[in-house]
């Protein structure tokens, strides 16, 4: 699943700490997410998308295997 | 870090423990085994003790420990990291029964072997368990 966590981030000036903190996990697990490395649970997904001020499908793209 | 004063007096317990069996070798009642076994379990939970002394004094530190502790990627790879533990315990064990049998040594072999048996049927309740509950 690819998201669009790094490019929103950058677009409105958040630091990968400050989104980590936000959102109650590790600066690592954001990092992680943004090269595609882990996908995150449903919950997490939620939060994140919830902190931009956008729906879960604005941030996440779905790709079928 | 989830029930901290709880874990701190279960350290102190180890320690203690830990150091009774060290003194019991010393004065002759029991062998050097023992006395292994406690310096193993005083020096974890001395480092036990340590890490629960900066977590109660360096708020930085106990951020990074919360946040760790809820950190759903770590558990993801703590989960991952035990289930490999698993799988690396089962195949070597597979292997060991088969070469000790091929060595000649039938009593390692037999121990290797009930150690594939015993996971593989904790594997199975554990599944049983978890089935019913998910």
């Amino acid at each position: 699943m690819k998201n669009r966590i790094e490019e929103i981030r950058g677009e409105r000036g958040i630091r990968q700490e400050e989104l980590a903190k936000a959102m109650g996990v590790s600066r690592q697990t954001i990092s992680s997410l943004e090269n595609g490395r882990y996908n995150p649970s449903i919950m997490l997904a939620h939060n994140i998308a919830r902190y931009f001020g956008m729906t879960i499908e604005e941030v996440f793209i779905f790709e079928e295997e | 870090m989830k029930s901290y004063g709880k874990r701190v007096y279960i350290s102190i317990f180890w320690l203690v423990l830990g150091a009774a069996l060290v003194i019991l070798e010393f004065i002759g009642k029991l062998d050097s085994f023992w006395s292994g076994m406690g310096a193993g379990l005083m020096a974890i939970a001395i480092l036990q003790l340590i890490r629960y002394a900066r977590y109660s004094r360096d708020s930085e530190y106990r951020e990074k420990v919360d946040t760790a502790g809820k950190d759903e990627r770590n558990r993801y790879i703590s989960n991952k990291a035990w289930a490999w533990a698993g799988y690396i315990f089962v195949i070597a064990s597979a292997v060991a029964t088969v070469a000790f049998k091929v060595a000649g040594q039938d009593e390692l072999s037999v121990a290797c072997g009930c150690g594939v048996g015993i996971m593989v049927m904790l594997y199975w309740i554990s599944y049983l368990i978890l089935s019913r509950k998910y």
